[in-house]
């Protein structure tokens, strides 16, 4: 198996993704975010045909919309009385709404919708892995450098502000950074199974650790390990990649409610 | 001695909705100052006012010290119960918020808060009251000239509220540490504070508290009369 090239291309880029993704979902379900980034995922698809309209690299496309969508959830978050859930079910229903009408507007354009909805980790290029390589290097250097404020201000904005903490700034950032590694890993594990590698290798190391660094190393090596195996699975028994790391992933969280605290 | 907190006519408001008008107070450097009034007189607000985490809509508020120099209990924190933080990484996060995780040696905490045995639980796991002891301890591991305090007591026993306040009064007394704290307690503020803000949306009285504990003053405070607390007028 290893001596084919898209195969070693795919466990590359597919840890690569993993330990980026499992660092991030530590920080997205403590911030309770789990709803923003599936809304964020869900919209991408807008990103994606307003890149093919417009002919610019669908990739960059996508992580410009995606931010640019973090940006507005931030700032109406911040500046409207309106809850997060509700601001983030709006863009969840308005990206995907505009993805589809979009998508209908491209003449001749038969979208692999399948790949879009699912990615194709498969299909990864050496240009895909050196973008997506670079990309994670800033969000794991992001989260390394903020990593103590993001925990501190979870607690209450008051309590980090007061120990030089800027709370909003830090919300800015976090959304940008969210929408950012789910662009990134989209192309591989697709709209919607992307979300569960943020969120389940987090959630699986909340049952089993018991400091916030074992937290982080657990949810990584859970996503490493479920992406090393559902890649191998899908190979060796002909199943959708991207569908089958997300079904490990989900075996591993099942056992880790097994375990006592 | 110049003014630590001086309040000239500050006002709040949320859009329509106005939290407290026309308050002027001022506060001394090492005082002992506590806000009480009834739930919705504005308190948590003024405190806020006062650290500077917001704005005032209307008047002026200067204030002699940074926010270096400050500890703040809040009211509360938002503590998820399966939240694998350990207090040992809470107090490591709060003394040095920026950088890299990596450890930092903890300071020694005196016995009274007795949460030396608790460092390795995560702090969801704690009670409430282990809770307050914890943060109240990691506040004051900085140092703080200037401590807040907003209903810091409530989920603790009434013999470990006692010790702590000793603590604090200790801390008052001897260290000159000035605190400014939310209270219910009308007895603890009657036993530690020597100056008492009554708030009601406007600032009912201010003062020593055995001369503003009147019977006049908790009636208007919190619009019945409240024949217990004529008490704490003639205990003083």
């Amino acid at each position: 198996m290893l001596s084919f090239p898209f195969i070693q291309r795919a466990l590359l880029v597919g840890c690569i993704i993993a330990i980026t993704s499992a660092f991030l979902g530590v920080f997205v379900t403590l911030r309770n975010m789990s709803f923003y980034t599936d809304a964020i995922a869900h919209s991408a698809l807008a990103g994606i045909a307003l890149g093919l309209l417009l002919h610019l690299p669908p990739l960059w496309a996508t992580i410009l919309f995606c931010i640019l969508l973090g940006l507005i959830t931030a700032y109406v978050k911040q500046r409207s009385q309106v809850s997060t859930d509700t601001v983030i079910g709006v863009l969840f229903a308005g990206g995907i709404a505009l993805g589809i009408v979009l998508i209908s507007q491209l003449e001749g354009y038969r979208a692999d919708l399948f790949s879009l909805l699912f990615g194709d980790i498969l299909a990864v290029s050496w240009n895909d892995i050196i973008i997506s390589a670079g990309l994670s290097i800033i969000i794991v250097l992001f989260l390394l450098a903020t990593g103590k404020r993001l925990v501190l201000s979870t607690f209450s904005s008051d309590f980090s502000y007061v120990r030089g903490v800027n709370a909003k700034a830090i919300d800015y950032a976090f959304f940008v950074i969210t929408a950012l590694t789910i662009a990134v890993g989209i192309q591989s594990i697709g709209i919607v199974l992307i979300t569960g590698l943020l969120i389940i290798p987090a959630a699986t190391s909340r049952n089993l650790a018991r400091s916030f660094k074992q937290l982080a190393f657990i949810a990584a090596l859970v996503s490493v390990i479920a992406t090393l195996g559902g890649i191998t699975l899908s190979y060796y028994f002909n199943l959708p990649s991207g569908p089958t790391i997300i079904l490990v992933s989900v075996a591993l969280f099942m056992l880790s409610l097994l375990h006592h605290r | 001695m110049t003014d630590l907190v001086h309040a000239d006519h500050v006002t709040l408001r949320y859009g329509a909705s106005e939290i407290f008008s026309d308050v002027s107070f001022t506060i001394e450097p090492h005082s002992f100052t506590s806000i009480v009034g009834p739930n919705g007189a504005g308190k948590t607000q003024l405190m806020r006012v006062i650290i500077g985490l917001v704005t005032p809509s209307a008047g002026v508020l200067l204030r002699n010290f940074t926010m270096h120099q400050i500890g703040y209990v809040p009211q509360r924190l938002y503590v998820h119960p399966a939240l694998p933080v350990t207090v040992r990484e809470f107090i490591q996060l709060y003394i040095t918020p920026r950088g890299l995780w990596r450890s930092v040696a903890l300071p020694t905490f005196d016995p009274k808060f007795s949460i030396d045995h608790l460092m390795n639980k995560p702090l969801g796991k704690l009670s409430g009251g282990q809770l307050q002891r914890v943060i109240l301890a990691t506040v004051l591991s900085t140092q703080p000239q200037i401590l807040f305090l907003d209903e810091f007591s409530s989920g603790i026993d009434p013999q470990g509220q006692a010790e702590l306040f000793g603590y604090l009064h200790r801390l008052h007394e001897q260290a000159g540490l000035t605190i400014i704290m939310i209270s219910h307690d009308l007895d603890i503020t009657s036993q530690y504070a020597d100056q008492v803000l009554c708030l009601n949306k406007n600032l009912i009285c201010h003062g020593r508290p055995r001369y503003v504990f009147t019977a006049e003053n908790l009636e208007k405070m919190y619009g019945i009369p409240l024949t217990k607390l004529e008490r704490h007028h003639h205990h003083d």
